[in-house]
């Protein structure tokens, strides 16, 4: 691709770029494995690129490719290039952090979600997003009674696990 | 805690996300890609490579007197094993571009990736167990028609048993083998993805 091609995937990319953090988040196991899924994801999106054809939001576009790279991807890759903003939410630097408060919340709502099945974290995702279930479906491919089903399901499920997280932790 | 009210936390945490600089975005482009698939693409554009260079040397034997070792067996053999391995490698090429769409829904994305892992995984063991067995008997003629030399005569009873006793325990440990061998390397693999398409469809 030409590099007015580039430019215009990196600006989108800037727009979106917290799409991308997020899943890295919650399908990343550790600081390591967040950074290979990150550039694994981005070079997906950039072999698409050229055939995106604006049919669906380009947010729908990137959380498909993204989300079926977070569960097709499961090795380590040697060529990485090292980025510097995985960790922000790491445990122990919560602590340090100014806004201590926030980010323990923050991190309690990671350590939940990392508690869900695969796809409960795709959908919990979306659906944090504010993501309507039309746009759920058409990421996933679920039908939106099945969705709306799931998602009562995690609800529950979150409200449990952030709860014994709290009684745990205090 | 409840869910709804996390969603200002989940929306606010945009801010934590430190955003990457362009270089960075762009030494990520010039790399290659890591994917299972991308890695199995480039794999076989190794074998096909090796093949090549093999088959190379070989013609440069055949063509050099001197170090010409080959029958006129060979000559009929060394095409028929390269076209062989030539129709595996164009099935594998052919399975391998039709196996993701990245694009694509999550859940018919991975469908596409189960039905063509396993049909690979199916080609690959049966690959594995013809071409054992295809190496075992031209090995057997070819070595005993080196040891009987211008006397060949047909083997005895005995000779062909010992020769399908050996064969056949090989081809077992091949067939045990070769299983285990494909689950490590893709079992777990589609046993996840299938999990994962189990679980929505489920209500």
């Amino acid at each position: 691709m030409d590099s007015t091609g580039e430019k215009a995937f990196l600006e989108i990319l800037g727009k979106h770029e917290r799409i991308i953090h997020k899943i890295c988040h919650a399908y990343g196991s550790d600081a390591s494995a967040k950074q290979d899924l990150f550039q694994e994801i981005i070079l997906q999106l950039w072999k698409s690129f050229s055939s995106f054809r604006n049919e669906s939001k380009i947010s729908t576009w990137i959380y498909r490719i993204a989300l079926n790279t977070a569960f097709t991807h499961h090795r380590r890759s040697k060529s990485k290039v090292t980025l510097s903003f995985f960790g922000v939410f790491d445990e122990d630097k919560a602590e340090e952090n100014e806004e201590g408060a926030y980010q323990e919340n923050l991190t309690l709502l990671y350590g939940a979600i990392a508690k869900l099945s695969e796809l409960e974290k795709a959908i919990v995702m979306l659906y944090l997003d504010d993501k309507s279930y039309e746009e759920m479906q058409e990421v996933l491919g679920i039908n939106q009674g099945t969705l709306r089903v799931k998602m009562n399901r995690i609800k529950e499920k979150m409200r449990d696990i952030t709860k014994s997280k709290q009684h745990g932790t205090r | 805690m409840e869910l709804d009210k996390l969603k200002e936390l989940w929306m606010d945490s945009n801010k934590s996300s430190i955003p990457i600089d362009e270089d960075k975005l762009r030494q990520i482009l010039s790399t290659s890609s890591n994917g299972p698939i991308a890695k199995m693409k480039r794999n076989l554009k190794l074998e096909v490579i090796s093949l090549i260079i093999v088959y190379g040397l070989l013609l440069w034997a055949t063509s050099n007197e001197d170090y010409s070792i080959f029958t006129t067996f060979d000559y009929v053999l060394l095409p028929v094993t390269g076209m062989l391995f030539l129709i595996y490698a164009s099935i594998k090429y052919k399975q391998l571009k039709n196996m993701e769409c990245v694009s694509c829904e999550v859940k018919s994305n991975l469908t596409l990736q189960v039905k063509s892992l396993e049909k690979l995984v199916k080609l690959y063991f049966l690959a594995g167990n013809i071409s054992v067995i295809f190496v075992y008997l031209i090995a057997g003629a070819i070595g005993y028609v080196g040891t009987e030399g211008e006397r060949v005569a047909f083997p005895s009873t005995m000779e062909i048993l010992i020769f399908l006793s050996i064969g056949t325990l090989l081809v077992v440990i091949n067939y045990f083998l070769g299983r285990w061998y494909l689950f490590t390397l893709y079992g777990k693999h589609i046993k996840k993805l299938k999990t994962i398409i189990y679980e929505m469809d489920e209500k």
